[in-house]
């Protein structure tokens, strides 16, 4: 058995440092825009923003709130609006349309009003975004007491050494930050007025620092969240900052509503994701590492000429793969085909012509919506 | 033996697979909007910038930094100052308004933490570790044994590792003697952070908003005071003789005692307020280095959308070609580089390659990067090799992006 899981291991460990190529996969609107191309960014609102500092000491309490003057509430409700801004200006399926037009009129009640009442009199945008937002942040400072086993070790051997633990009561100071931030975003189409998308989602947060030590297994997994955090800041380039600090209200609420809005941007957009995919190495090798290196448009070139005269099955797949890579489903489905024909007993083959039948099959709507986004 | 064998086989095969070292070269990049090319000339206003939120005083120095970030790429010519003596209905110009906020968190606090404190030979590696890295100093147990931190992964995996390689060599037969201890130590949290609104007004014969940003930078850092021992795993003799006398003695007053010490809140365990964090300060050096990143970070991405700019690339200068221009190259001369690497008759493949490399360096446009690709398809045609084909990619990758951000552009 041992040996076994060994062996998976290793196999694993390989597999993982085979050639890969990493293929950008569009994936389709979960509602239909169909017609929207042109988005406007409205009026963001501030409903609830609550803010509590409560410390204790000695088991007394002392809770106390801070208050948000009208100035902040503006600004916070001007950062989320960028932030939202920002996310659809990084997406290629719409276009913004930069206008203060709506966000003057104060709240998306009046905007809707305004638009529904009047009617919408610029053409430039065919719908607009509006954004509700509640916040409550809690930051705690206080100390538990709870009991601790202290091991003690006499040292040397046979009779002499002994070993025993000792409970003591011991407090824990502690910090904490936990906060819930609730973001209601609305597509309304401004001809015929309707509303095309309404998603209220809400973030949670918490972070701690100090108290009492982890177990064993909580030990290890926070090692690994902070391995894997630190990867992430050190792909960000990002400039220093420490796990044993409470982020500020305004960081904690900036990375909360970037992620609310990515979510929303993938309701209503055509949106690509990364997907890392193994390379067949048994065809020519120039081919094989054109492929490797991602010079896909190249790489087709060589191996149209190549499969024409001899068709390797691998070379056929990678061709497949190119194509795929560049999303051209239709010749990527037919290059798979041909290289399954050949061998028919290759799951790599068979893979890649199913993820085109399910991107074809699960996507009808994807060519719609694109063929909408370039009609326009 | 065999798993030794097993091991070994495995190191070998991860080696495998690893990667090249490539070296980081600064290349630029074009903006991420299209912007029309008679717009040379942007206007940033003080009077413009709103700060009423600017606990740091960032806003001069910020805005010092943009007009400095956006002039060093040579698209744009940055007037602080409001418009004037321009007609936009000739000359088109951008308008950049927006707000800064900063905010400056400081706080102390206590906190408490189990050390394990060890004799023999792992204990002192353990404990030597721990004191070269640990910023929390080094507390000695009973014995004048040697703390280290349970937080302090690395001291304590250094120590089990000797404990364990003694085991195995049969060095080790006695067991180390060992203490736990309870220790507190006393801490200054510093938190900055900075947020840039910015919007990029068009005025020419028209009037649009180009571009509208709001980006934030934080910085966090988290230091602390020597610690000091407040309980330990021995029973002290006024804790242990109530026990002998009677098994089910009330805790004593020195216990009582002791428990305190790490609460906090108990004037016993008040230790920490009467202790100066000064040491343990940031410098003021250290604060202007902070402010420096934060407003490099937060003007970043409005850089980016607006001008050309330098982004670090992973990218290996092929060797073997002409080592002058190689060490142009590793310099960032890249002009330099690429005039004599045309000047040279005969290319190798490696300088067909480092050739493609200076015009993807300092491309400002998608031209450029037609041409990095043309001059790393004859390095491949020379030569078959890894290198070159992803300089291809890469080229291919960037002119899709491109592509892709004139469509959105279009309008």
């Amino acid at each position: 058995m041992k040996k076994l899981l060994l062996y998976t291991l290793l196999v694993s460990l390989i597999a993982s440092c085979a050639p890969q190529a990493r293929l950008s996969v569009q994936r389709p609107a979960e509602l239909d825009t169909t017609g929207i191309k042109k988005i406007a960014v409205g009026p963001f609102e501030i409903v609830l923003v609550e803010e509590v500092q409560q410390t204790e000491r000695n088991g007394q309490w002392d809770v106390e709130p801070v208050t948000l003057t009208a100035s902040q509430k503006q600004a916070l409700g001007k950062q989320i609006r960028a932030q939202v801004i920002a996310k659809l200006a990084e997406n290629p399926y719409f276009e913004l349309v930069y206008t203060d037009e709506f966000e003057k009129l104060g709240s998306a009640k009046q905007m809707e009003n305004a638009i529904a009442a009047a009617g919408y009199k610029n053409k430039e945008a065919q719908a607009v975004i509006s954004g509700k937002l509640w916040v409550q942040l809690t930051k705690t400072e206080g100390a538990n007491p709870a009991k601790q086993e202290l091991e003690f070790v006499s040292g040397g051997s046979g009779r002499d050494s002994f070993a025993m633990s000792v409970t003591k009561v011991v407090w824990w100071p502690y910090k904490s930050l936990r906060g819930t931030l609730a973001l209601e975003l609305k597509l309304l189409r401004t001809v015929p007025t309707e509303v095309v998308a309404v998603s209220t989602e809400t973030r949670e947060f918490s972070h701690h620092i100090g108290g009492e030590p982890l177990g064993m297994m909580d030990s290890i997994s926070s090692a690994a969240q902070n391995l894997t955090e630190g990867d992430k800041e050190e792909d960000k380039k990002s400039i220093e900052t420490s796990s044993e600090v409470l982020p500020s209200f305004e960081m904690t609420l900036a990375s909360l509503s970037g992620s609310i809005a990515s979510d929303f941007i993938r309701k209503v957009s055509v949106t690509t994701t990364h997907l890392p995919l193994s390379i067949a190495t048994g065809g020519d090798p120039r081919a094989n590492m054109l492929v490797q290196a991602g010079a896909y448009q190249m790489a087709i070139d060589q191996l149209q000429t190549l499969t024409a005269s001899e068709p390797n099955p691998d070379d056929l797949y990678n061709l497949g793969l190119s194509f795929e890579a560049i999303g051209e489903y239709g010749l990527a489905r037919l290059n798979y085909k041909e290289a399954l024909k050949i061998d028919e007993e290759n799951p790599m083959y068979a893979q890649g012509l199913g993820r085109i039948e399910k991107i074809t099959r699960a996507k009808a709507g994807l060519r719609a919506q694109l063929h909408d986004k370039e009609k326009k | 033996m065999r798993t030794y064998l097993f091991f070994l086989g495995l190191l070998i095969a991860l080696a495998g697979c690893s990667q090249p070292t490539v070296s980081l070269l600064k290349v630029q990049r074009p903006a991420k909007i299209a912007i029309e090319p008679k717009l040379t000339k942007l206007f940033l206003d003080p009077a413009m910038i709103g700060n009423t939120g600017d606990q740091l005083q960032l806003k001069a120095e910020l805005l010092a930094a943009l007009k400095a970030t956006v002039e060093s790429q040579g698209r744009f010519q940055v007037i602080l100052g409001p418009v004037a003596g321009i007609d936009p209905n000739l000359e088109p110009i951008g308008v950049i308004q927006g707000n800064i906020t900063s905010k400056k968190i400081e706080e102390t606090g206590q906190r408490t933490e189990i050390a394990t404190c060890q004799g023999g030979l792992s204990g002192a590696i353990g404990g030597i570790n721990a004191a070269v890295n640990s910023k929390q100093g080094i507390t000695f147990g009973r014995g004048f044994l040697p703390c280290r931190s349970g937080n302090d992964l690395a001291s304590n995996a250094l120590a089990a590792g000797v404990g364990m390689l003694l085991s195995l060599s049969g060095e080790k037969v006695e067991a180390d003697p060992m203490v736990q201890i309870v220790r507190v130590f006393k801490y200054k949290n510093f938190n900055f952070f900075a947020q840039a609104d910015f919007t990029l007004t068009y005025v020419g014969q028209e009037r649009k908003t180009l571009v509208i940003r709001s980006d934030t930078a934080n910085f966090s850092r988290h230091l602390v005071q020597p610690a000091v021992n407040v309980h330990t795993s021995i029973l002290t003799w006024a804790e242990a003789m109530p026990l002998m006398i009677s098994p089910i003695t009330p805790v004593v007053f020195r216990q009582i005692g002791l428990v305190d010490a790490s609460n906090p809140a108990h004037p016993t365990g008040a230790w920490y307020k009467h202790r100066s964090l000064v040491s343990e300060d940031m410098t003021r050096a250290q604060k202007r280095d902070v402010v420096k990143g934060l407003i490099k970070k937060a003007i970043e991405p409005f850089v980016e959308a607006v001008s050309p700019y330098t982004e670090e690339i992973e990218a290996q200068i092929a060797l073997g070609g002409d080592d002058s221009a190689v060490d142009l190259m590793k310099k960032g001369l890249w002009k330099q580089a690429r005039t004599r690497l045309t000047r040279n008759p005969k290319k190798s493949s490696a300088d067909l390659y480092n050739l493609g490399l200076t015009f993807e360096a300092k491309a400002s446009s998608d031209a450029d990067y037609i041409q990095a690709k043309d001059y790393y398809q004859q390095a491949l045609s020379q030569e078959e090799n890894l290198i070159f084909a992803q300089g291809i990619g890469r080229m291919e990758r960037r002119l899709a992006e491109a592509r892709t951000l004139k469509e959105q552009n279009k309008g």
